[in-house]
């Protein structure tokens, strides 16, 4: 049964035991069902949890057991108070020596989240959690501090083991819709050549790699925006309200010509019945609203995991708009844009060329 | 505690009586051995005194420690060893402790503003926990918490490694089935 067999390989992963054919069909696994992808992350996020060390208890326990262990004939003498473990120095020790350090220094929570019951697990070398979504496929996880993301398709998400000490902090390749738990512990989200700023909050990310700008769109809460690229300033966002900034690498392409474009604010774009289309593919659905053919195929490339390749660069550079679509084939998508926007298509399994 | 700390500090002890050793291993394994010892005894006095039983054979065959290859499971097998004497001492009735034990796991006892995660999901996970059967619990947690292998957890119960697994994945579904779900994917 594919779902035991799911928990088996879950459970070796956490515990070491995984070879890397049972990574491979794990991955086959959660690819198949994204769906556990969600329970997997709370379970592992359990997992990495350490009990407080109970370091008092522990200690006067052994000065109990030295009572004891004094009558032995080959006991060296009394034991010196002052040569505490904690004084052994090596390479590794002093590290975590100062990691719990700034641990403490930082907040009382992270100390109880991270201490691990032995000095010995290390804390500074945990891994990076990250979760990636292929082309054709969305997902929905929540983040350790509950803090619940979508990732649209060929979306990648980041953070590292101490996410949630001092700082919330995530990275973004791709798109995401982000509903931000409450907190005074800032959260910060990394993508493309912006850093965002949140308390709690509800807002649409779209940073991908190879697309021109990065939007940010505001749903509920308010956020700053702050950009290396433009130092010292910083763009505070209130509800319903999109800030549209050019992506560094196209802009040194793009050069002088479009610097006025370079940050661009707007409103949020409704549909008739008040569905915000920034955030609409989190409720499944495609709309394109107002944009180039050319954005449309990307988009489109993304959601059906298909290669759209437009012939004609007039029409690429044609408005288009349509949808929503839920559950149309890629084909009913693009027959019902050819209706009011008029242009022929091919499919040729995952390729569809599109001509005038 | 993994398995090569606790190898370098048997180490130390036995070619230095070195006493920080000593004392790093003793308060390393304390709690878990305690725990590990009472799902055993079912009693926490004497799970102390087994503890400090298993500490006095440490050192006193310190020097033939250094031929042992896997110290870590091997502390556990002593525990285990002693705890299983105790009981036969006092004349209690033998009994199956793995079908008993009483283990609880300590790191998911947290106060839920320090996990982050909301308090209904906290208790939900907490009871889903409780709710294991005994055997699949003490598994589940000398595997998290204990970190041992599942060779090595095979070889302490005196169970099939197979029995390790499924009872590994027996306590993930179970966890599992106490996250609500919020999200279904068309």
């Amino acid at each position: 049964m594919p779902q035991n067999q799911f928990w088996n390989l879950l459970a070796k992963k956490f515990a070491g035991e995984i070879t890397p054919s049972e990574v491979e069909e794990l991955d086959i696994l959660v690819r198949q069902n994204p769906d556990l992808l969600f329970t997997a992350q709370h379970i592992q996020d359990l997992w990495e949890l350490k009990q407080k060390p109970n370091n008092a208890s522990a200690e006067e326990a052994f000065a109990k057991h030295l009572t004891r262990i004094e009558q032995s004939a080959d006991w060296p003498g009394h034991y010196p108070e002052s040569s505490s473990p904690e004084k052994i120095s090596s390479p590794t020790r002093k590290k975590k020596i100062f990691a719990f350090a700034s641990l403490i220094a930082i907040t009382a929570l992270a100390f109880y989240f991270f201490t691990p019951l032995t000095n010995s697990a290390p804390v500074a070398e945990a891994h990076v959690t990250e979760i990636s979504t292929k082309a054709g496929s969305r997902t929905k996880m929540v983040l350790p501090d509950s803090s619940v993301v979508w990732l649209n398709a060929g979306s990648k998400i980041s953070y590292n083991p101490n996410f949630g000490i001092g700082k919330r902090e995530v990275q973004l390749s791709g798109e995401a819709f982000f509903d931000v738990q409450h907190s005074s512990v800032p959260f910060y989200l990394n993508t493309g050549n912006i850093k965002i700023k949140v308390l709690g909050t509800a807002f649409n990310v779209k940073g991908y790699p190879n697309e021109k700008t990065v939007e940010t769109s505001l749903v509920r809460g308010s956020l700053e925006i702050t950009s290396p690229s433009r130092p010292g300033e910083k763009f505070i966002l209130k509800p319903n309200e999109k800030l549209v900034i050019l992506n560094q690498s196209s802009r040194t392409k793009t050069n002088q010509a479009k610097k006025q474009n370079i940050v661009i604010l707007s409103e949020l774009t409704l549909t008739t019945d008040s569905t915000i289309i920034e955030t609409a593919w989190v409720q499944n659905q495609l709309i394109f609203h107002d944009e180039t053919f050319e954005a449309v195929a990307r988009k489109m490339e993304r959601w059906y995991n298909v290669r759209i390749d437009i012939k004609d660069e007039n029409l690429g550079q044609k408005k288009v708009g349509g949808g929503p679509f839920e559950n149309e084939t890629v084909e009913q998508a693009l027959n019902a844009l050819r209706l009011a926007f008029n242009f022929n298509f091919t499919k040729n399994e995952n390729t569809i060329v599109i001509t005038r | 505690m993994t398995a090569s700390d606790c190898k370098q500090l048997i180490q130390r002890i036995a070619l230095h009586d070195d006493i920080a050793a000593y004392k790093q291993l003793f308060t390393g394994y304390h709690s878990a051995l305690i725990h590990f010892s009472h799902s055993i005894i079912n009693s926490k006095e004497s799970a102390e005194e087994v503890v400090s039983d298993v500490f006095m054979k440490i050192w006193n065959l310190r020097h033939s420690l250094l031929n042992v290859e896997n110290t870590h499971l091997y502390i556990y097998v002593v525990t285990k060893n002693l705890s299983i004497n105790r009981l036969q001492k006092n004349k209690r009735e033998a009994f199956s402790f793995i079908d008993d034990s009483v283990v609880q796991l300590e790191s998911v006892y947290f106060d839920p503003e320090q996990l982050m995660i909301t308090a209904q999901m906290h208790e939900r996970l907490t009871a889903a926990i409780a709710a294991l059967p005994p055997k699949c619990r003490l598994i589940f947690k000398l595997v998290k918490e204990d970190g041992l292998k599942y060779k090595d957890v095979a070889e302490l119960l005196q169970l099939s490694v197979k029995t390790v697994e499924a009872q590994m994945s027996i306590a993930l579904k179970r966890i599992a089935a106490s996250i609500p779900f919020s999200f279904s994917h068309s």
